[in-house]
């Protein structure tokens, strides 16, 4: 394997989730270099990517369908937030969530929906017919919190969606 | 300093405009960029909207450079600019008309 192979393979490995931008940000080399080492190593299905929202992720071997998804999930502010009160609310209504993380209803319910469907949440009503949240693997959510915080990109992208979102209902 | 500058300004002048230019466009370039991420991810008019907003800030500053360039004629760069501005207002006021009364659920 060549050294920029390996150094693509090792930053992949170290970084889970990690985005094509930030890889070739990361490791300083050209883009057209980074594309083809990346179509290598999937192909030799050293490296797997996991497509959310129009954006792709890059990981090792070792992690299953649903892990790749909420690492994946836990790399953009917003859904982070989400998921961490979830967490430690213990089923957390869509109007708290809203409340306390300060966010539009529209928001909170676009996150909800893409944490449903990711499998990462799920959403069930109680006597009241109010919708709560609740993560499906809360144990292995709390692990993989550690491994990985949001870039700044990221940030900025999820703070325009909360700004537009608050003032145009988008 | 620079050598082709439009007849309408000195080379001082087209300095300091320059890296005006060049900053806005860096900026407005940015927000762009952030703006196609959020369409990409939500997928809604009102995101679509704000993002040909965002393009069109580029575009502006893209157009001021090639006018103190000499390379954008100044009527080219009157109705360009002014354009823009209709169409950022037009787009702006739409995307706030389509947003409707607030729903009581």
């Amino acid at each position: 394997m060549t050294d920029v192979r390996q150094q693509v393979l090792d930053h992949v490995d170290a970084h889970p989730g990690v985005h094509y931008n930030g890889l070739v940000r990361e490791l300083d080399i050209a883009a057209g270099q980074a594309q083809y080492h990346l179509r290598r190593l999937l192909d030799a299905r050293k490296v797997d990517v996991e497509k959310i929202q129009g954006r792709t992720h890059y990981f090792t071997d070792g992690y299953d369908g649903w892990e790749r998804r909420t690492i994946a999930l836990l790399r953009r502010e917003t859904a982070r937030h989400v998921i961490v009160y979830t967490l430690e609310s213990d089923g957390a209504s869509a109007m708290e969530l809203a409340d306390e993380l300060d966010l539009a209803r529209s928001t909170v319910s676009w996150h909800v929906s893409t944490l449903v469907e990711a499998g990462v949440a799920e959403k069930y009503y109680d006597s009241k017919g109010r919708a709560h949240l609740r993560l499906t693997r809360p144990t292995e959510t709390r692990t993989l919190l550690d491994a990985v915080t949001p870039a700044l990109s990221d940030r900025l992208v999820d703070r325009f969606t909360r700004l537009v979102d608050a003032s145009f209902h988008g | 300093m620079i050598g082709a500058v439009g007849e309408w300004l000195t080379g001082t002048e087209a300095a300091v405009l320059l890296v005006i230019l060049v900053l806005a466009t860096l900026g407005t370039a940015a927000l762009f960029v952030i703006g196609l991420a959020g369409y990409r991810r939500r997928r809604t008019r009102t995101y679509l909207l704000l993002t040909v907003v965002l393009g069109l800030l580029v575009v502006r500053s893209v157009v001021g450079i090639g006018t103190v360039l000499g390379l954008v004629p100044m009527p080219v760069h009157h109705l360009i600019e002014h354009s823009a501005d209709l169409t950022v207002a037009a787009l702006v006021l739409y995307a706030l008309f389509q947003m409707g009364s607030p729903t009581i659920e």
